[in-house]
Formats: C-alpha cells, structure tokens, sequence
C-alpha cells in the first residue's frame, strides 16, 4: 500500500512538472500581455515587476475587441450548428452503407482537406464577392461549414459504426421509420460522440484565420483576424496581441470545463474503431 | 446543446442562416456606404486612418488595418479580381509600381493640379513624391516616407572612441571591435519576408547596385559579390537569429541592449528613445549608413480604378488627412512628407532624429523601381541569405540569382530588342 | 440511405466544387496575378515542378519534419496517455491543462514560440545567458531551426493525440491487463504485449489525422523561420504561399497544390493497403 502511495505520488509530480513546463509558452505569453515592452524581453528574464493591465483594457475597450469576440461566437456557433447535424445525418447514412460504397465515399472526402488551403482562398474570396456575400456571416460561415465537413463527417461516422446495427432494426421492426429510428434510437447513444465533434468543429471555427482574413470586413471581423492585425510592425502590438491571446482562450477553456465529462467518455467510444 | 432531441435542429440551423443572411440585405439596401480603406499598419498609419475619419465632413471611412504582407496580399486579391473596393488603399514604392503596371490604380495627375493650392501640395517633399510613381505618372499620395538609418549606441562608440563608420569595411571593424558575448557587435534582419531593404547600401556603395539600364541583374560581378562577401564578415558579429528576425527583432534587440549597431528605420526612432519600450534610452545616435544610398521607402494612399465613388472626393480626403497640422502632429511617429514640418526646428528639436532624418533623406536611394521588383527581391534576396549563412559560396548564389532573376525577367517579356 | 447525406452534400457541392475545380483548372494555365496573363499551358507547370530542385528539396525537408514531429507528438501523448491513465486522482485538471497549447489560436500560438526561440532575448535564450551560457541559434541555424520547428508543432499538436489516446485507453476492457498483470507480467510486458496492440487501430487513425494535417504546416514555418535560413525549413506548404502571394504564379502554385493532395493520398492509401493487408480493418 505504501509502496501504491509513493508511486502515485512520483507519477502526479512527473506530471506536474511536465504539465508546468507544457504550459510556459503560454503562461509567458501572459506575464508579456501584463509587462511595459521594455520589461517584456529583458535578459534576465522579468519575475518580479508591477503588472499593468493597460494591454487588456485598451483591446477590449478602445480596439473593438469585444465586437470581434461576439463575431467569433456568432461565426463558430453558427458554423457548429450546421456542420454537426448534417455531417451527422451523412455520417449516419455512410456508417449504414455497405462499405464498398462509402470507404470510397470517405476518401473522396478527405481529398478536400489535403490540398493546401491557401489554393481555395482565391476562388472562395472571388466567389463570395460575386456573390456580394464579402463581409457578411453567411460566406465565412458555409466556408467552415464546407471545409469542416470532412473532419466532422469522420469522427461522427466513427461513433456511429459502433452503435449496432440491430438497434436500427429492432426500431423499425416496432414501427419507426428509418428517420425516427435514427432520431429517437441511434442519436441519443452518440452524445458524448456529439460534444467531442462539436468542440472540434468550434475550435477550428473559432480559431480560423485565413477565410476570416479573406472573407470578413470591419462588420465580421473575427477575433483572430483582430490580433493577427496587431502582429508586428510595432512593440506595442505586440502586448497588445498578447493580451487578445490570452482573451481569446478564454471562451473554450470554459467550454471544455463544461463538456470534459462528456469529451473523454466521447473520443473513448468513438475514435477506438476509427 | 447536448440531449435535446434532434429534429428541431436543422430547423435551427435554418433559422440561424435565415438570421444571419439579413445583415446582407439590409447593407445592400444602405444608401451611402462609407469609404473603404485598406492600408497597413503601424502607429503612423493607424493616425492617418483615424484622421480620415474626420477629414471631409458627410464622408465616413471604414478602415481595415493590417500587417504590410497581409494588407498587400488582400489588396492583389481584391484589385486582380476586378473589385470596386477598398476604394482607398495603401501602397509603398515598391507596390505602386506593380499596381500601376497592371493597371489597378487610378492616375492623379489632374486631380493633383486641379488642387494643388487648396491642399498647399507643393510643400511635399519630392523625394516622397518619387516613390509614388510609375513612368511620368503620380498614382499616390504620400503619407510618410521612411528611411534606413544607422543607429549606434553614442555611449559604447566613444568609450571605444570610434566614430560612426564612413564606410561599410568601417562598419564591420566597428562591429569586431564592440563585438561581446552579450552584446553582439551589431544587428541584422534578413527574415526572407520583405524587399532586402538592408542590403541596398552596402550593394549601391561597395557593389555596383542591382541591375543595369536594360534590368540585366549585376549580381554576379565582382563589385556585388564582393559587398555580400562584406555582408557575411559582417554577419559573424551580429546577433544570432538574424535570419529568422525582421524589423520587430531588430528593435528590441538595441531596446535591450542587446547590439551595439545597426541599421534601423526611422519609424523605431520613437521607440528606441522611449523609456517604456527601451533600456537604452537616450544612449542612441543616428546617422547616415556608411556611404549612404541606402533603402528609403514611400507609404502613400492610392485610388482604386474601379472605384464607384467619386474620385475627386477619394483625392480631397486623402489631401485633407495629409494637411500640415496633421503631419505635425504625427512627426514623432513617421517622417512627414511635408518640408515645413520636416525642416521645423521646433519638431526638430523636440525629436532628436529630425536632423539624421533630414541627411539620410537626402543621402538616401529607392530601391529600383520595377514593378517586379517584389519577385525578383523573393528570388534573389533567398540567394544572398544563403551566401550570408554560409549555405553556399558567395559567387555561386550570386550568380545563381542572377540566372534565376534573368529567367524570371525574360518570361515578364523584359530583354526583348 | 442516401437522403441522410443530401444536405451534407449539397453544402460541399455548393461551396466547395466551384474553388476545388478551379485550383485544379487554373494548375493547366500560366496565370499570373500581377500582368492577368492566362494561357493554357497543359502539363508544363507540372512538369517544371517535378523538374525543379527546390521542389524536391523542400519536399524532404516536409517529410523529415513531418516524420520527426509526428513521431515526437505520438510519443509524448502516448506517453501522458498512459501516465494519466495510471493516476487516480487531479486526472481531469492534468488533462485539461495539458490540452491548453491545442485551444490558443495559431496565430498566437506562433508568436508565443517565438518569444520562446528567438535568439538573445527568447525565454529559452535569456535564461541561459544570465547563467551565462551561450546557446546555439535556434532559428538560425539549419539544424536548430528544423528541431525547434519539429518541437514547436508537438506543442501544438501533442494534447489532440494525449486526450484521443487517453479516452481510448478508457474505454478498453481493464480484465485483459488484469489478468496479464496476475500472469507475472511486468509494466513494460503489459505495455508491449497487452496495451499496445489493443491500440493500435487508434494509433493509425490519429496518425493519419496528423500526417495529413502536418502536411499542410504552415502557420508556425510563416512566423518562426520563414522558411530560413535559406531554405532549411521551407516546406511545400510554404512553397505553395510564396508562389501564389509573392511570386503571383497562380498557376504554378495550384499545380503545386495538387501535386501535394496526389502525395497526401498516394500516403494515405498506402497507409491503409499496408494496413489491410496486415489484417487490420481501418474504415
């Protein structure tokens, strides 16, 4: 029992340790985000100095910050709520298929994410403008609608080819149509399935940058859009866009605190048989 | 979102598109849209667009402001395909010329005569004016023109008592010489993500410059492969990562005492003898670069062609941005294109570099004025880095780019008799 | 059964079809942005590709620092997969903490490594300097530059692989270790003989998830090296961008970029016939 006791406690400071080192990049980028520039980069490196919080109040303040933030959630939120159900419905339809016909199905469709995205920017931004969709929620939404549908696609499929077969039947057999069977039978046993590919659908949503920097104007500007402006060209900007780093976090994390439950039982069911 | 029944949610979906498609339709229906700016940014030019702003009464701006590379690369995209905004754009001397030559960018010579008194436009510099345009024609209005200069550190230069190199084999002597562990003897930048704005000097005064009067590169002669063969002595004393640091890197490494010299622009003047920004403030001095010719650059506004607003509004409002009152105001943020706040010795004596400013201006070369310049500095400068690292022997990367460059330029249907 | 994919299919087609097609159409023509020449060149972008160096040179550099980074990110994951998988208790903050790198936006995510590598005044540099030791150039020298990028892409990337395997670890039948364990077999003989090949679907998918991702690296080369020095680092990715947006070769750039989708799946599918073939259902 002692023997137990010591090694978990080795094993919990192993990890602590590395979760520390694991999280210096980002909890540097903090310490800048609260320093004068001229603090920032000194050598010795800064521990001790008098925080300002002049970097985060003018972001969110006097740069807009805050309207770009509600864009994000607007543009991720939307992008989740139509990717999920209907890369879920495809990936309902392709785990039932013979596998004959949807493994080339599955392919195809991950072709779409292999070629660089920097190729489909041109034509999505021509596209859009011919459109007159340039610097409204729609283009950049279905853009990451279109782009995610693979990847979201995959992992539901994933979830949905462990859930048996014979439960479809047996609710067709009791009257329910293929839709119904689906909607009252299969669905509710992939919820887990359901968070993990809507946190992974937000979080490249939220976190995009070249379509947000092609597509969007100062009406739709998202969050990374915003902080990839203050990415140089001054030293100032540089706190500043750190401070919108640490800002920008801080809607996921909280996201994930509330899903994790549902996340780790989520990828363990799915991603095993992927 | 989880556990709720399903069916409802493509409904939902639906609902939220529908939602989200009418701020389309009411935009659409707007009458008077206000004026799209694109541009670059950096304080001086978050200034101007602020100023914009106000500067004609009923006319509201909408300004987007980006980094150099993505505002250029937005702006390729948005002018190559045909579109009628950003209305007003920012531009440098080297994408004027590009965008002049394809035809983008609306000519502004009538429109400078027609208001030449109203906006007292004969006050900008010409040096400024230089870099806005392209065969006999003015695409652009200039904003600021910066300019390379040599920042050394005054307090090690006479502790040591050398004086500000003349030359660039004075330069590397100097950087030998103040050379430490800790400090590195002087500061490059040749991150491959920008013209080699720094090495224009040394190949105009120790080689014989980029290219001849029929745009045949010179870099594989002896004169040019001598001055990046400089260039690579020189680098040993610099601080390392240079290859991987641009304009940012570069001021932070004198802000934190870090090299002893360097080349830097006159925009981070400000910064260097800033006490929140610098550790070193007030211990620098700035010069001209050994033997002058170095890199200066306009940023300047352009009309687009395909603009649908009236141009002669776009041409008063950039005026008005760039009246004298507000050049003053900004003199501590960029070099004003205007002589009667650069050569004010009120501004001149609250910003210390005001006097440096004015000699490397006049010292000063454009880089050639190609409108592929950008290609064939992508080209060329990958080469002359590599020499610098010692990845290649110098006169095989030079001749290398001069191929290379003589290819590209013969396919842009240049060298035909 | 086909309804069921209608709606996804038609926002593909709607979106997608249209700028797929075009980058590959435009890779038969000589477009440039900057003139707005277009002229059908069959195959010669192609052609000048494959016959050019610096295609095949970057395209080593991609596959070294895909390979390395990849292999590094499956190793640490696994490796916290495992240890989390043995604690008992503070499992979800460790968990959560550690997949913090992957929630910050890239963009940022490069700039905050930058302030890590950066020479001189970088963290990693500006400690070791007031113990005055000298480190070597992390960014600027060729080998350096490739083991920083390598490191930094398994920062970004390592917390995907450590939750996926962490949550498959879980959802594994403990009796099988149990009884391995009441057998006599040590850690490492459950490891290799229990654990691992229980895992081993898993471990491809992720795998192939990640090669096809890395593939694509761009963000982090953009902002760290640039491709520098010289072109130590430069990846078909970034190859890709400096053709279209620096060089304005449209044409040569989408010929590029569906040079790189043929590679990608040439990979992926032998990936799976290997698979296959080894008895292992991967679809």
């Amino acid at each position: 029992m002692m023997v137990r006791r010591s090694r978990q406690t080795t094993l919990l400071l192993c990890l602590g340790l590395f979760t520390l080192v694991n999280l210096v990049p980002v909890l540097w980028g903090l310490l800048i985000s609260l320093k004068q520039p001229a603090d920032a980069f000194a050598i010795p490196p800064k521990l001790i100095f008098t925080p300002t919080l002049a970097f985060h109040r003018e972001v969110w303040m006097e740069r807009g910050f805050a309207g770009y933030l509600l864009n994000s959630l607007v543009v991720a939120g939307a992008t989740v709520l139509i990717s999920v159900p209907i890369g879920t419905l495809a990936a309902y339809g392709l785990a039932r298929m013979h596998p004959s016909v949807s493994r080339p199905l599955l392919f195809a469709l991950l072709a779409v994410r292999m070629l660089p995205q920097i190729l489909l920017a041109i034509p999505f931004f021509v596209l859009a403008r011919w459109l007159g969709l340039i610097d409204t929620y729609p283009a950049l939404v279905l853009a990451l609608v279109a782009v995610n549908q693979p990847f979201t696609i995959w992992l539901m499929r994933s979830f949905l080819a462990d859930v048996p077969v014979e439960l479809d039947e047996a609710a067709m057999i009791d009257g329910c149509t293929r839709w119904q069977a689906f909607r009252l039978v299969v669905l509710p046993t992939v919820r887990p399935g359901l968070a993990v590919t809507a946190l992974f659908s937000m979080l490249l949503a939220y976190n995009e940058f070249l379509f947000a920097l092609i597509l969007t104007g100062s009406h739709t500007k998202t969050l990374p859009v915003a902080i990839a402006e203050y990415g140089g060209e001054d030293i100032n900007y540089w706190s500043l866009s750190a401070a919108g780093a640490i800002g920008i976090m801080l809607p996921p994390v909280v996201f994930i605190i509330f899903v994790q439950r549902h996340l780790i039982r989520g990828l363990g069911f799915g991603a095993v048989k992927g | 979102m989880i556990g709720r029944p399903f069916g409802r949610r493509p409904l939902l979906g639906a609902a939220t598109a529908a939602t989200l498609m009418t701020p389309a339709l009411t935009r659409a229906i707007r009458a008077e849209e206000p004026v799209q700016l694109l541009s670059h940014r950096y304080p001086a030019l978050e200034f101007y667009a602020r100023k914009l702003t106000t500067a004609l009464p009923g006319v509201a701006v909408d300004a987007r402001l980006m980094p150099s590379g993505e505002a250029a690369q937005m702006a390729r995209l948005a002018l190559s395909s045909g579109a009628t905004t950003p209305d007003l754009l920012w531009v440098n001397s080297t994408t004027v010329t590009s965008f002049a030559k394809s035809g983008w960018l609306e000519p502004l010579d009538e429109m400078w005569a027609k208001h030449r008194e109203e906006f007292a436009l004969d006050d900008i510099n010409p040096a400024s004016l230089r870099g806005c345009s392209w065969q006999g024609r003015l695409y652009a209005l200039p904003i600021t023109t910066n300019v390379l200069l040599y920042a050394y550190r005054a307090d090690l230069f006479e502790a040591r008592q050398i004086a500000p190199p003349a030359t660039w084999e004075a330069a590397v002597a100097a950087a030998q010489v103040l050379n430490t562990p800790r400090r590195s003897g002087t500061t490059i930048s040749l991150k491959w993500d920008m013209p080699p704005y720094e090495l224009q000097s040394v190949l105009n005064t120790v080689g014989d410059g980029w290219f001849d009067e029929a745009w045949h590169p010179r870099f594989a002669d002896a004169r040019d492969t001598a001055a990046i063969a400089l260039y690579r002595r020189l680098a040993r004393f610099a601080v390392p990562g240079y290859t991987s640091q641009s304009n940012d890197e570069n001021t932070v490494n004198f802000a934190q005492d870090l090299a002893a010299c360097g080349q830097q622009w006159a925009t981070r003047c400000a910064a260097m003898d800033n006490p929140g920004t610098s550790r070193v403030a007030g211990r620098i001095q700035w010069t001209v670069p050994p033997g002058g010719r170095q890199a200066m650059t306009t940023d300047a506004y352009a009309i687009n062609r395909r603009t649908a607003r009236d141009r002669d509004m776009l041409f008063r409002l950039a005026a008005a941005a760039l009246a004298e009152q507000n050049q003053r105001e900004a003199a501590a943020l960029c070099v004003p294109p205007r002589r009667a706040v650069l050569h004010d010795p009120a501004v001149q004596a609250r910003l210390r570099w005001y006097p440096a400013v004015a000699r490397a201006l006049d010292a000063a070369e454009p880089l050639p004025a190609l409108p592929e310049f950008n290609e064939v500095a992508e080209l060329a400068t990958k080469r002359m880095v590599q020499a610098i690292v010692g990845q290649m022997p110098v006169a095989d990367a030079m001749a290398t780019a001069a191929r290379e460059v003589t290819d590209l330029l013969a396919q842009r249907g240049y060298y035909k008799t | 059964m086909w309804r069921f994919l209608l709606p996804s299919v038609a926002v593909m087609v709607l979106v997608l079809v249209w700028p797929l097609a075009s980058a590959i159409y435009y890779s038969f023509f000589s477009y440039y942005l900057g003139g707005g020449t277009f002229r059908f060149v069959g195959l010669a972008n192609y052609a000048g590709l494959l016959a050019e160096q610096r295609f095949w040179s970057d395209l080593l550099t991609t596959v070294i620092i895909v390979g390395c980074s990849v292999a590094l990110q499956l190793a640490i994951g696994l490796a916290l997969a495992l240890a989390l998988y043995a604690l008992n208790a503070w499992v979800r903050t460790i968990s959560l903490l550690n997949f913090l790198p992957h929630v910050v936006t890239p963009v940022v995510a490069a700039i905050f490594l930058k302030w890590m590598f950066m020479g001189r005044w970088g963290l990693l540099d500006s400690i070791l300097i007031s113990f005055d030791v000298f480190p070597p150039d992390w960014l600027g020298d060729p080998l350096w530059a490739k083991a920083s990028l390598i490191l930094a892409d398994t920062w970004r990337f390592m917390p995907f692989l450590m939750l996926v395997l962490y949550a498959g670890l879980q959802s594994f039948d403990t009796a099988l270790i149990e009884a391995a364990a009441i057998d006599g077999a040590n850690a490492w003989q459950r490891l290799r003989y229990v654990i691992l090949p229980m895992m081993k679907p898993l471990i491809v998918f992720v795998v192939a998830i990640r090669v096809m991702d890395a593939f694509r690296f761009f963000d982090l080369v953009y902002v760290l090296t640039n491709g520098g020095p010289g072109t130590a680092t430069e990846t078909i990715t970034l190859y890709t961008y400096q053709l279209a947006f620096r060089m304005l070769e449209v044409g040569r750039a989408s010929a590029l970029g569906v040079l790189t989708l043929l590679l990608i799946a040439g990979l992926i599918v032998g990936m799976v016939l290997f698979l296959q073939r080894s008895g292992r259902e991967v679809v």
